[in-house]
């Protein structure tokens, strides 16, 4: 069966819903990022263009769960876009299966052609997809140890609190608790952090933050122990191995294709050393993608746009790097469709840009280590190259023109890492967005943040308020109090906080005082001393009640 | 008394609280360990997350009591009334069960690993996720009773070797449930949900699986002696090197479905719809085959010593090296 009659197929299927309104308001918040209540222009919105573009968007099964996940999270009438969104993948999923068998098969996609699907992760999809099923045998294995170890109800609201939001007992949450099963929980914390690293690092995070840490984290260390099974069965070395650079599409085979001189020898290995480095970063960032998500999306525009014009300069190389380009050039077609969607989106990216700085000042060490290693191999195998173009030529004019041809590779490469730098240098105005994007952040996070980058927001807020940042602190109290109809304003003055509640009606002093107290004591504030918290009515100036804290950050 | 005298009672060292009147209390996240609480009248009351560990609950009135995530590591529940008790995500490993009424209790995700079921009404619990390896759950003669799990949800419930002898399971959801080398002799699973559910090396000696749906089990290595399938829906499972010897299939659905190598002696086959299956090695000495669907199935090798086939359809079926009826190869 051809891909164009499946989607034929799926654009009647959808059709003949009687939900076509709400499917195509989720697909059309899917791909532009934007909730749509104009029946009109849904209307003529036809199901095919969605359905395609969805396909674009997400290009695998999982990354189309997450945005139906993340848009389910948002939205009222959970119950019926369940539903909707159930029937919705349950028919667009059609295309990936389709579409994975189809590159088994080295069919060609029609309306596929020139995207995605010859993206060099494929493999590494392919993987992720059977990670999404742990077998059912496993996971049997990995529940028992864990309730051995560990309280069950405790491991559900840590994996909970992981991935959805802070478990806060409401009886709402407790109902979600109960509809979600153990395994449910695992498979989706195994979905969303493909890395163990990543998980154990964000599951020590979350359980420092949630009541009682010291119990919470030791159930996140039960759930990493017992979880492993899961990530040693299923998960390939995400690390970019160089081993793949000496087999398959590798220089050997070029190298002989053009003997007619030396300098043209010379050219093709200065242009040979140049493409695995840049490969190395379009890996690098590859790989990063993968731990963060699609957080990373902005970062990976960027450096796509500055290696895509950078590739484009050097088309005439090397067939190789021609497929390189192209492959970036598509790909940053989809990312900045995506991004140009709307601003909440690209300032979600933003924001946690920065959580992800250390991971990618790693990568960039890795890769930098990488380059130079390739160089240094690059470096003697143009030697030995000379060596045995010069076979029979006295000693002499073989060390000066082995010193001529090292020179000459290596200023060409410094010409091209100057080239390299020039483009950088252009996006550093656009660097100033992300940092403005950042102070819109501190006062705009609040009631919707209920996804799963919230909680890279969380310890990017959690450091801010450390510094003594109001609006962090801010954000962090209402996030709990705001459920409870209650509306936080907070001053530092003398190193004394000073913080305002205000409800309607107002709100016990004993309890929410000792709440925020709580909190606070947690958040481990610098700079302070003490802090007074009020109470008062909403819209009413006057204190109806005060109570201070001694503030000692330990 | 209430709980803040309980309490204060038992920081004192007292552990003797039998027949307590605390009807909706809120005791969440307390420290009870070890407390004597039989007969207690704790109806409605609140346990979250308490620790419970060694508990009497002998024949206490739990009904409706909330024990999400309590620790009720080898207490005393013997003869307690638990129906429709929150005990999503508690430690029970361990306890004592015994004659309880945990009908229409939530038990999802709970940690039931070496407790004693003997004899418990389970009657539509929701057992969702639970643990339930090493525990108990055998039918004794005269003192305990089969345990009743009559429409509970047991979907993706570990039963991995459990003891079921005799267990009322009907109409249960056992979807995706492990009950590998589980112990279901003479159970009933009539009308049960089977489907994708996990029997492999499991002891189904004479268990009545009538009207069940068993789409995508394994039941490889099962021992099915005088079982009961009829009307049971096996299409395309695997039942390789089963033993059904005296088994009733009749009426039951088994297109496509791979039997080989199994023992089907004297089994009863009789209307069954065994088209497209795999019956390679089998062994059908003496086994009814009234009309039978064995179209397009496939019989080499198998025995069919002393089978009537006269009025099963047999179009397009493998007999490649089989032994006939009248003791000839065929071939």
């Amino acid at each position: 069966m051809s891909v164009t009659s499946i989607l034929n197929e799926i654009v009647q299927n959808l059709e003949q819903s009687p939900n076509l309104i709400r499917i195509k308001k989720v697909m059309f918040c899917a791909c532009k990022g934007t909730w749509e209540n104009d029946r009109n222009k849904l209307h003529n919105i036809s199901v095919e263009s969605l359905v395609k573009e969805l396909y674009w968007k997400t290009q695998r099964i999982d990354k189309l769960d997450k945005i139906f996940d993340k848009i389910l999270s948002k939205i009222n009438k959970k119950t019926e876009y369940s539903l909707v969104i159930n029937t919705i993948s349950e028919q667009v999923g059609k295309l990936y299966l389709e579409a994975s068998v189809a590159k088994k098969e080295n069919t060609d996609i029609p309306w596929l052609v020139n995207s995605a699907e010859r993206m060099p992760d494929n493999s590494q999809s392919r993987v992720k997809q059977s990670m999404l099923t742990p077998d059912s045998r496993t996971l049997f294995e990995v529940r028992f140890k864990l309730m051995q170890h560990s309280n069950p109800l405790k491991v559900k609201i840590l994996i909970f609190s992981a991935i959805e939001r802070e478990f806060n007992f409401s009886s709402q949450d407790w109902l979600q608790l109960r509809s979600i099963s153990l395994d449910q929980l695992l498979e989706q914390l195994v979905q969303t952090f493909p890395a163990l690293s990543d998980l154990e690092s964000h599951l020590k995070k979350v359980s420092s933050y949630l009541d009682k840490s010291d119990e919470m984290l030791q159930v996140a260390l039960v759930i990493l122990e017992s979880i492993a099974p899961l990530y040693k069965k299923n998960n390939v070395p995400q690390v970019f191995n160089p081993e793949d650079w000496k087999s398959g599409r590798q220089p050997v085979a070029d190298l002989n294709r053009c003997k007619t001189s030396l300098e043209q020898e010379i050219f093709q290995h200065h242009c040979v050393g140049k493409a695995p480095t840049s490969r190395t970063i379009y890996q690098s960032f590859q790989h990063s993608n993968l731990n963060e998500n699609e957080t990373l999306n902005l970062m990976e525009l960027e450096s796509y746009h500055q290696f895509n014009s950078l590739s484009h300069q050097d088309l005439k190389i090397d067939r190789e790097l021609e497929v390189d380009s192209d492959l970036i050039s598509s790909y940053s077609g989809v990312t900045s469709d995506f991004s140009d969607s709307s601003g909440q989106p690209r300032q979600e990216f933003s924001d946690s840009l920065l959580q992800v700085e250390p991971e990618i000042e790693k990568q960039v060490n890795q890769s930098v280590g990488f380059a130079i290693s390739q160089m240094k191999t690059l470096l003697k195998d143009l030697e030995i190259e000379v060596e045995s173009r010069l076979q029979g030529y006295p000693l002499e004019v073989k060390a000066t023109m082995k010193h001529q041809t090292l020179k000459k590779f290596i200023s060409h490469f410094q010409r091209k890492v100057v080239e390299f730098d020039q483009i950088l240098s252009h996006p550093e105005t656009s660097e100033g967005d992300v940092s403005s994007n950042i102070s819109n952040f501190e006062t705009s996070v609040g009631s919707n943040a209920h996804n799963i980058s919230q909680s890279h927001k969380q310890n990017y807020m959690m450091e801010l308020a450390q510094q003594g940042n109001c609006q962090a602190i801010t954000t962090l109290i209402n996030q709990s109090l705001n459920p409870r109809g209650i509306n936080t304003f907070t001053k530092i003055r003398n190193s004394c906080l000073h913080i305002f509640l205000e409800s309607e009606p107002v709100s016990t002093k004993e309890s929410t005082a000792q709440f925020v107290h709580k909190k606070l004591i947690f958040l481990k504030i610098k700079s302070i001393q003490s802090i007074k918290i009020y109470g008062r009515k909403t819209g009413n100036k006057a204190i109806v009640w005060a109570q201070e804290f001694a503030y000692n950050h330990l | 008394m209430d709980e803040t005298m309980l309490l204060e009672q038992y920081q004192t060292g007292e552990k003797n609280f039998q027949g307590i009147n605390l009807r909706n209390a809120e005791l969440s996240y307390a420290d009870l360990i070890a407390a004597n609480l039989s007969r207690a009248d704790l109806q409605g009351t609140s346990l979250i997350l308490a620790y419970l560990n060694e508990v009497n609950f002998c024949r206490a009135n739990l009904m409706n009591a909330k024990l999400c995530g309590a620790n009720l590591n080898k207490a005393n529940l013997n003869g307690a009334n638990l129906s429709d008790a929150d005990l999503q995500g508690a430690m029970l490993q361990g306890a004592d069960f015994r004659k309880a009424n945990l009908a229409l209790a939530i038990l999802i995700d709970t940690n039931l690993i070496q407790a004693d079921l003997r004899g418990v009404n389970l009657q539509g619990a929701d057992l969702r996720g639970a643990c339930l390896r090493g525990a108990n759950l055998r039918y004794e003669r005269r003192i305990y009773e089969s345990v009743n799990l009559r429409g509970a949800d047991l979907r993706g419930t570990d039963l991995q070797g459990v003891n079921l002898t005799g267990a009322d399971l009907t109409k249960a959801n056992l979807r995706g449930a492990n009950l590998s080398e589980a112990v279901l002799r003479g159970a009933i699973l009539t009308q049960a949900n089977l489907t994708q559910a996990n029997l492999q090396s499991a002891f189904l000696t004479e268990v009545d699986l009538s009207g069940a749906n068993l789409v995508g089990a394994n039941l490889r290595k099962v021992k099915l002696e005088r079982g009961i399938l009829t009307n049971a829906q096996l299409p395309g499972v695997e039942l390789c090197d089963a033993i059904l010897p005296d088994a009733k299939l009749g009426h039951a659905n088994l297109t496509h479905a791979d039997l080989s190598r199994v023992n089907l002696v004297r089994a009863d086959l009789t209307r069954t719809d065994l088209s497209s299956a795999h019956l390679t090695q089998a062994d059908l000495t003496d086994a009814t085959l009234a009309r039978t669907n064995l179209r397009n199935a496939n019989l080499s090798y198998a025995y069919l010593t002393r089978v009537e086939l006269s009025s099963a359809s047999i179009v397009g079926v493998q007999l490649y090296g089989a032994i006939m009826p009248n003791g000839e190869i065929h071939d």
